[in-house]
């Protein structure tokens, strides 16, 4: 087959275009394969954002808990605002601009809401920590210098079963002075 | 030698948490997190029946839906058996014929992808003979004429009500079903159980008798990371991938059921999420999960994975001991001497399993902390058509001493005294009696007047306490009021160390074996603290390996708040047997006495003259590397009395509440807890272990109970993610955490060290509910605390509170 001939057949398919972590991807979708046939498209029309991001694309620094929207667990930045990955199609999602954990920092260049949430003990088992980080940095993206209470109202869709709570303020308070200090954003 | 004289670098400080960078950067990878590319994904199929006999079971159209491997229920020659009473308890419900509550195990599937397995496994179809309504309460099931869930065991013990589980199993029926335990303080050292006589003279002596009777719901786990388990085989041998907190208990318990030697599996633990007993030992969901993904995978011949919805896991999951109930009676003298205490305790153990600890654990909790005249205790495990109880973070304490702390209280207001005060002169002294698993223990160490002053200081009690039946404070429908609590929990209990082994590697660095599980209390990097003090090295220099039931030694894991003094103790004990040989290997090469050596700094050097050294790298270097190991150890014996000794976990706690007496809401304004964990190796993560505990404690108090529905074949209606309800941020009022350090507190621990995480959980709920009377004047026996609730015991609406 021709290249030519290719590309006629791969226009004619669906895409889902996302840009992640700066990074672009191309996603065919999708809606007259049978469920079974995994590898026959990237996502199915009834595939959330979550299992996308963490099944197809490897991003598994996203957690995954509730399913339900109730967690915050699953949370990533779209289009610079907190959405929760288990309840968006990845249909809805053509075009978006998303961040997760990993564009934010790496474990040897640490950016400065996770290093605060490091050195003020943010997080026991940490199953929560990546949803609770994306949503620090919502949190801190619109309201640079909050205070325990504004912490506490943004962040109480984020649930943390070891109950950390008092950590979690302390590292986002943490976080606000380091990121101030730095001149106010990344 | 003597463990108190190495000095302190690392212990005590307040390091940042070794798997705080993996967790903060997403790079830890957990269970969910661990794929293969030919990995299919497995489905349990559950019983929608509470008591019901399967009649057939036909997987055939299931089996014709393209996407589907295998299936396997009671016709496979299987690999899975149902025992019911012996140590492993239940698999899949079809073996045995019968349904025992709803959402039991009733058949398995593997399919191609989830989706194509949830759809698949709903034609499965199964022929179900209900037998009768289910019974949905312990006490009801205890009733004559009740519907008997396991008949064939009712003649093995016909002295018994229907429904008692017997302990132990047929094998061991020796054990009576309902063990009273009895003491009292003049004659329990001679070994010698004391009899109800003790009791009655107790009741004589009293000047008030007060008998209550209480109530506790059953509360889920929700943790946030789902069961799942990921099974592998390699000719014979599988691997299960598994977040399990007890490597060698669920070693022990899934190759019995899969029928292989231990040598033909290994399970892997990384990173466990807050789990809280979930995934725990003793009997449980998450065993069968990683049993079953064996199964499949051993069927399929294809790695599998199977992972529950946090839903799914609510419903069937085991929960803490309830429903339970608790019948307390106590005598007290006008001067405040508690003259005796008697306790019943009738707990659900669901619908499959022995109850050996689910019998022990409530009753232990049952009498509370103090120096009573003499204590009698029994508890009566029922086999109920609900799922099991089991552990959950301070397993039978948290459960047994909300209701024993809320009743005492009922019992100190009669004498009119300060309830601080009163703690404070009869709370339980060490070289006293303790209980565990209804046998009488020596209490080693633990200081409950210091604990409750520092706590009571920090709270402001003097200030606050108005006197029994005054609120602090009235502003319309809000009443606010202060309560306190004492709670006594388990260290590790009469467990012996952990095996463990330190190798020191040819560089100089250092790895510790252990089979210790850290889901977030810190364990593993406290382990690395205290290993770097003992070596001399780095806290950067060390590091704790994974748990795998293949290469790190033998050990409990992490469950009975054993992590600290026990996994901890096991490696600290390797630790010196590495140094130890360190020093011998120094004190050859430098021609010097072992004695005239010390070691830091990553050297061994000579006191006298410390340019005179060797580094560990190079004395590792001249023997090719070595190990250092601890052997695990028994219990210890107290010398003069020949019972077991040991320290237990003791807490002080105080709450303030407000009530709205219109809503039946309650906001905790304010928490003191005060902790007494020996040592604090890290203080950072005691105090996440005190706040989390005030949390968890909360939870528990507030809203934490399942909410079976008998009109529905007992199901918990309120068990999805949506509905159960775990604190949040806007729950989170103030919470004073309050380490108290006494090494002198856990003698028995190398370093003196002791768990804490658990035991701070145990007074939350009954310093809350003590709190609540002093708002309201109403006295709560029922849980949990929730508005409706509230406004029943208010007598606002119809109903019991």
């Amino acid at each position: 087959m021709s290249k030519e001939a290719v590309l006629k057949i791969a226009a004619k398919v669906p895409t889902i275009n996302l840009t992640i972590n700066g990074r672009e991807y191309r996603l065919t979708i999708g809606h007259d394969i049978e469920p079974w046939d995994v590898n026959a498209y990237d996502v199915y029309p009834w595939h959330m954002l979550a299992w996308t991001l963490r099944y197809k694309l490897g991003l598994k620094g996203l957690k995954l808990s509730c399913n339900r929207g109730v967690c915050g667990t699953c949370a990533v930045i779209m289009d610079g605002k907190l959405i929760l990955s288990c309840m968006t199609l990845t249909a809805q999602c053509d075009g978006k601009k998303i961040t997760t954990i990993e564009g934010l920092g790496t474990p040897t260049n640490l950016h400065p809401i996770q290093q605060a949430f490091v050195e003020n003990h943010g997080f026991q088992c940490g199953f929560c920590a990546p949803g609770m980080i994306m949503a620090t940095k919502a949190l801190l993206d619109k309201n640079p210098d909050p205070t325990v209470e504004d912490v506490k109202r943004e962040l109480a869709g984020n649930l943390c079963r070891c109950g950390n709570y008092p950590f979690i303020a302390k590292s986002v308070l943490a976080a606000a002075a380091k990121l101030k200090k730095q001149g106010g954003g990344e | 030698m003597a463990y108190q004289t190495i000095p302190l670098k690392y212990i005590g400080k307040r390091v940042i948490k070794k798997d705080l960078i993996p967790v903060c950067t997403g790079t830890a990878e957990f269970v969910a997190d661990i794929q293969f590319p030919d990995m299919l994904e497995g489905v349990i199929l559950k019983s929608p029946y509470a008591h019901a006999r399967i009649k057939s079971i036909d997987t055939s159209a299931a089996e014709k839906m393209p996407g589907v491997v295998c299936t396997i229920t009671d016709k496979d020659d299987t690999i899975l058996r149902h025992v019911l009473l012996s140590d492993v308890q239940y698999a899949l419900a079809s073996i045995a014929g019968k349904v025992f509550f709803a959402g039991e195990d009733v058949a398995l599937l593997a399919a191609e992808t989830k989706e194509v397995a949830e759809e698949a496994i709903k034609l499965i179809k199964v022929d179900y003979e209900v037998l009768s309504p289910g019974v949905f309460d312990p006490k009801e099931a205890m009733q004559p004429g009740a519907v008997v869930l396991h008949p064939e065991y009712r003649q093995l013990r016909p002295d018994l009500p229907d429904n008692v589980a017997p302990i132990g199993g047929p094998q061991s029926v020796y054990m009576r079903a309902s063990r009273g335990s009895i003491t009292d303080r003049e004659t329990w050292k001679s070994g010698d159980l004391a009899t109800k006589a003790h009791v009655q003279q107790g009741k004589k002596d009293a000047d008030f008798i007060v008998s209550a009777n209480y109530y506790t719901g059953a509360e889920a786990h929700a943790s946030l990371e789902a069961n799942g388990a990921i099974a592998k085989w390699d000719g014979d041998e599988v691997t299960i991938w598994s977040a399990t907190q007890c490597t060698y208990d669920a070693l022990a318990t899934v190759t019995e059921f899969l029928e292989i030697a231990f040598d033909k599996c290994m399970i892997v633990q990384k990173y466990t999420a807050g789990s809280f007993g979930g995934k725990g030992m003793g009997k449980n969901e998450y065993l069968l999960v990683m049993i079953y993904a064996a199964a499949l995978a051993k069927k399929a011949g294809r790695p599998v994975r199977v992972l529950q919805e946090i839903d799914e896991m609510n419903v069937c999951n085991h929960h803490s001991c309830g429903p339970i109930y608790f019948d307390m009676e106590c005598g007290i003298k006008k001067d405040g001497k508690p003259t005796f205490i008697e306790s019943t305790v009738t707990v659900n153990v669901g619908g499959v399993q022995n109850g050996l600890f689910l019998a022990a654990f409530p009753a232990n909790a049952a009498t509370g902390v103090y120096r009573y005249g003499s204590v009698y205790t029994e508890s009566w495990p029922v086999w109920c058509n609900l799922p099991l109880s089991g552990s959950r973070r301070s397993m039978g304490d948290a459960e047994g001493m909300l209701n024993s702390e809320r009743f005492i209280d009922e019992v100190i207001e009669k004498t009119g005294l300060d309830p601080v005060e009163w703690r404070k002169k009869w709370a339980e002294v060490p070289g006293g009696p303790t209980i565990d698993k209804l046998t009488w223990y020596t209490l080693a160490g633990g200081n409950y007047p210091a604990l409750i002053t520092k706590a009571a200081d920090a709270f402001g009690w003097k200030d606050k306490w108005k006197g029994w039946g005054v609120p602090t404070a009235v502003n319309g429908p809000k009443r606010r009021g202060v309560g306190c609590a004492l709670s006594l929990h388990l260290s590790g209990g009469h467990w012996g160390e952990d095996a463990a082994m330190v190798r020191i590697n040819l560089d100089g660095t250092v790895e510790v074996l252990s089979s210790g599980v850290d889901m977030g209390q810190g364990l593993c990097s406290a382990m690395c603290q205290c290993v770097a003090d003992v070596l001399g090295v780095r806290y950067e220099d060390v590091r704790k390996a994974e748990s795998n039931s293949r290469y790190t030694p033998w050990g409990g894991g992490a469950a009975a708040s054993k992590g600290t003094s026990k996994v901890i103790g096991g490696a600290i004990k390797a630790a010196f047997d590495a140094r130890r040989q360190l020093f011998n290997l120094a004190a050859a090469s430098l021609k010097v006495k072992v004695e005239d050596l010390d070691i830091g700094d990553g050297k061994v050097f000579v006191k006298a003259d410390p340019t005179k050294f060797q580094t560990i790298a190079s004395l590792a270097n001249s023997v090719a590397g070595f190990h250092g190991v601890s052997q695990k150890m028994g219990f210890k014996i107290d010398p003069v009395t020949k019972i077991g000794i040991y320290e237990k976990s003791l807490a002080a706690f105080f709450a303030e509440v407000e009530v709205d007496t219109d809503t039946g809401k309650i906001d905790v304004l304010r928490m003191v807890s005060c902790d007494d964990c020996g040592i604090a190796i890290n203080p950072d993560a005691v105090e996440a272990q005190i706040y989390g505990a005030a949390m968890f404690g909360l939870g528990f108090t507030m809203y934490g109970a399942l909410a079976f529905d008998k009109s529905h074949e007992g199901v918990a209606i309120n068990a999805s993610a949506l509905d159960y309800r775990i604190p949040s941020f806007l729950e989170w009022g103030d919470i004073v955490p309050i380490i108290h350090e006494d090494p002198a507190d856990a003698p028995t621990t190398p370093l003196g060290m002791k768990g804490m995480g658990e035991g701070a959980n145990v007074p939350v709920g009954p310093a809350i509910a003590n709190a609540f009377y002093n708002a309201t004047g109403v006295r709560m026996r029922n849980h949990p605390y929730t508005p409706d609730n509230v406004l029943k015991a208010l007598g606002k609406i119809w109903g019991v509170g």
